[in-house]
């Protein structure tokens, strides 16, 4: 099915909210997984691949000189802080071991270069990157290790591949169900402020 | 090189004083008391029609007797084809309802990219009349409805079909033959997101596919109840007269839905207001005013009188604002008269002249000022878009961020969340219509689900850390530390470029009064007539004095501003 990429990313926004990510880690999350999706790549999949369980409160890199590595990393969390992290200068590369989704990480480096202009990327042992696809292949090797790293190399940078977005039904109703969780049930309070409340309509 | 063409960029700018401050501007209850202006979106938009000569023209119209079936108008912009795609359905008066909890309408529309064709009609015959309901593509720009005022139609229609004019009174009192409930675009329920028509200068600008859209409706409700009336007694039929049909706008209820995207939109919110700041710096440097600008003013001050005496609301707290501002505003009048404006820096002594009295007599003087500065200021109109997202500085130092809160956040700092009544708000999206609320934090449940519109509180428990920092690290470490704040970084990074990005009250509060925000968003729609039927709706019409599709063209067509009905 099609989607705009306004609903795509409001929906994920709620999902990661509702799965523990604070309001700042969401944002860039969803808007990461929307970027995906512009590319031909499951989005959805990608950010809920982070997002299977509560998120921890925050994540601790190793540091040794200029490289910051990350164990068991949960990209929703860990992605924006590496990005950060290179962007501000304070390590030249941020390696990922066992990482929940490696697509995330490229969405988010992804968004990172569309909104800022700085260039990351994903690559493998040998600087080559990653393009959307070849991650959704290596989706289950967890033993593969990931790089991220500075690079203005315009074949890095995945311009979008269709004006519509195109989603799976069934992940698209599962993402609409875990963004329900952030959902209030109106009160007769609510009910009774709302617009139009207390006129009569046929005036 | 640079630096000579640099310099003659700035020659080339218009003379400004400076800008009131954002500490001045952003106050909710400024906010609150802003009128429509010349750099309004329908205003600005109307204009670019103009200047296109772009025409909407009915192609299909497959309407029955009763004013019941479809229609469709296309208009032509920047070399491109709008459709708007009219369904009118009988309603039982048991069911019509300006709610968002309704569920059918008197009609419903899209703004469709192209022209439909059969196929497309078909599809939108069985999805737009839902609404919600409904899936949509992104060939539709817009999603809409309208229901009747049962009461101005019925009149209208009966009138026209016995040959005579609606009453007067009527007409002024009500205002429009439809009010809308919910006008949805950029991506809502399937439709096009905003970016599809970014590349095209007529609609790129905030909220204009919406408004195109509107202004359409409102031409489809003058066809819908002159038809009804020509089929019900074609020999005496008489059509509705012009000055009728100007003076007709398009009806809407607004609530809490529209308050959060003030919120959420902080660029776009700066640009709005910087705008709008600068053609007002603009006005105010004018050292001497010509002769015609100043019998403007006066023509213009004469109407503003009229209007004011023709909006009566029922809220009380709304009715005594304009009661004083009729007073106020005929005090301004007494000492504002020719000779007084003849002499130097007019505008500025005038909108020192307003500074002693309420917010709206401000507001409303700074609405005046910019009305005949066409020339001076129209262009700044084509600055009120964004479509950057505000984006983070890792690199910024946590030092420089606790500066830049106590330098721009001073009044977060000095609030005492401590008080339940600094929070005894929370603004949630609603199970029920997935649509923005805002609850009771003491009373009714869902407060740990609250949206981030608690900025200011989010901001102290920021400037809290910070100050617990033993040196200063940068952004990027701060937030691997502390990721819950890095929403507020972002907002406080972001004010620091944009200024007049962030509503300076706390809008958990108690105090915070909702009909503010909405007022200042419709106010940048070019809404007038704010008739507030709650701290959390207002009624207002759009469109009302607009130029009809064939008046585009008039030299009269961009006198609009605050429209009265004048007596035959």
């Amino acid at each position: 099915m099609i989607c705009s990429e306004n609903e795509l990313v409001a929906a994920l926004h709620k999902a990661a909210r509702a799965a523990g990510a604070t309001t700042g880690v969401a944002e860039d999350v969803a808007r990461a997984g929307g970027w995906i999706t512009a590319r031909g790549g499951d989005g959805i999949g990608a950010v809920l691949a982070s997002l299977n369980a509560a998120l921890p409160q925050k994540c601790a890199p190793q540091r040794n000189d200029t490289i910051a590595s990350f164990q068991d990393a949960r990209v929703a969390l860990a992605g924006p802080a590496a990005l950060d992290l290179l962007q501000a200068g304070v390590c030249d590369e941020v390696l990922f071991f066992n990482c929940d989704s490696p697509v995330l990480l490229a969405g988010l480096a992804g968004c990172r270069k569309e909104h800022n202009g700085d260039g990351y990327v994903v690559t493998d042992e040998q600087s080559r990157p990653y393009s959307i696809g070849a991650l959704e292949k290596l989706l289950h090797s967890k033993d593969t290790r990931f790089r991220l790293i500075a690079s203005d190399h315009p074949e890095a940078h995945e311009a979008p591949n269709s004006t519509e977005l195109v989603v799976q039904p069934q992940a698209w109703e599962h993402l609409l169900e875990l963004a329900s969780a952030m959902y209030v049930p109106s009160s007769e309070q609510s009910r009774t402020a709302g617009a139009g409340a207390g006129l009569l309509d046929n005036d | 090189m640079s630096t000579a063409i640099d310099k003659g960029a700035a020659d080339a700018l218009p003379a400004q004083l400076p800008l009131r401050s954002p500490s001045t501007v952003m106050r909710l209850d400024r906010l609150g008391a802003f009128f429509p202006t010349r750099l309004s979106f329908l205003r600005s938009l109307l204009r670019d029609l103009a200047a296109q000569n772009a025409q909407p023209v009915r192609t299909r119209w497959e309407i029955d007797a009763d004013g019941y079936g479809r229609a469709v108008y296309t208009i032509e912009l920047d070399g491109h084809r709008y459709s708007l795609i009219a369904f009118s359905t009988a309603l039982p008066d048991s069911e019509r309802t300006d709610r968002v909890i309704a569920e059918a309408w008197d009609t419903t529309f899209n703004l469709f990219d192209g022209i439909p064709d059969d196929a497309d009609l078909e599809r939108l015959a069985n999805n737009t009349p839902r609404q919600e309901a409904g899936r949509f593509l992104p060939s539709e720009l817009v999603l809409s409805r309208a229901n009747k005022s049962v009461r101005l139609f019925a009149h209208v229609v009966e009138r026209l079909a016995s040959g005579q004019q609606p009453d007067e009174q009527m007409i002024r009192d009500t205002g429009y033959l439809m009010r809308t409930t919910a006008v949805y675009g950029n991506g809502k329920f399937g439709i096009s997101d905003r970016s599809r028509v970014l590349d095209k200068p007529t609609l790129n600008g905030p909220f204009r596919v919406e408004l195109l859209t509107v202004w359409m409706i409102r031409g489809f409700t003058h066809d819908l109840v002159e038809h009804v009336a020509r089929v019900r007694d074609p020999q005496k039929f008489v059509p509705l007269a012009p000055r009728f049909k100007r003076y007709l706008g398009v009806g809407n209820s607004t609530g809490l839905g529209m308050a959060p995207f003030l919120v959420s939109h902080p660029i776009l919110i700066n640009n709005w207001m910087a705008a709008r700041e600068t053609a007002l710096a603009r006005v105010l440097a004018i050292e001497l005013s010509t002769t015609q600008i100043i019998a403007r003013v006066q023509a213009l001050m004469a109407r503003t009188n009229q209007h004011l005496q023709q909006w009566n609301v029922e809220d009380s707290r709304q009715q005594s604002r304009i009661d004083l501002l009729r007073t106020e505003f005929d005090s301004i009048r007494q000492t504002a008269d020719s000779a007084w404006l003849t002499k130097a820096r007019p505008w500025q002594r005038l909108s020192t002249l307003a500074e002693p009295l309420s917010l709206e007599c401000q507001e409303l003087i700074v609405a005046l000022l910019l009305e005949p500065h066409g020339e001076l200021i129209d262009g700044l109109a084509h600055c009120m878009s964004s479509q950057h997202a505000a984006e983070l500085s890792p690199s910024q130092t946590t030092d420089h961020l606790r500066t830049a809160i106590e330098t721009e956040f001073q009044w977060a700092l000095e609030l005492d969340f401590n008080d339940p009544q600094q929070t005894a708000q929370f603004w949630y999206v609603s199970e029920e219509k997935l649509e923005p609320r805002l609850g009771d934090r003491h009373t009714e449940p869902g407060a740990e689900l609250e949206l981030p519109l608690d900025v200011a509180r989010r901001v102290q428990a920021l400037h809290s850390e910070l100050s617990r920092l033993p040196a200063s690290i940068s952004v990027a470490e701060f937030l691997l530390a502390h990721p819950m704040h890095r929403f507020a970084v972002r907002r406080v990074q972001t004010l620091e470029r944009y200024p007049y990005g962030e509503i300076r009250d706390n809008l958990i509060a108690g105090t915070c009064l909702p009909i503010d925000m909405l007022r200042c968003k419709l106010s940048f729609f070019g809404a007038s007539k704010f008739d507030p039927k709650s701290e959390r709706w207002t009624r207002i019409t759009l469109c009302q004095g607009a130029p009809l599709a064939d008046e585009l063209q008039y030299t009269d067509a961009d006198d609009w501003w605050l429209p009265v009905l004048e007596s035959t």
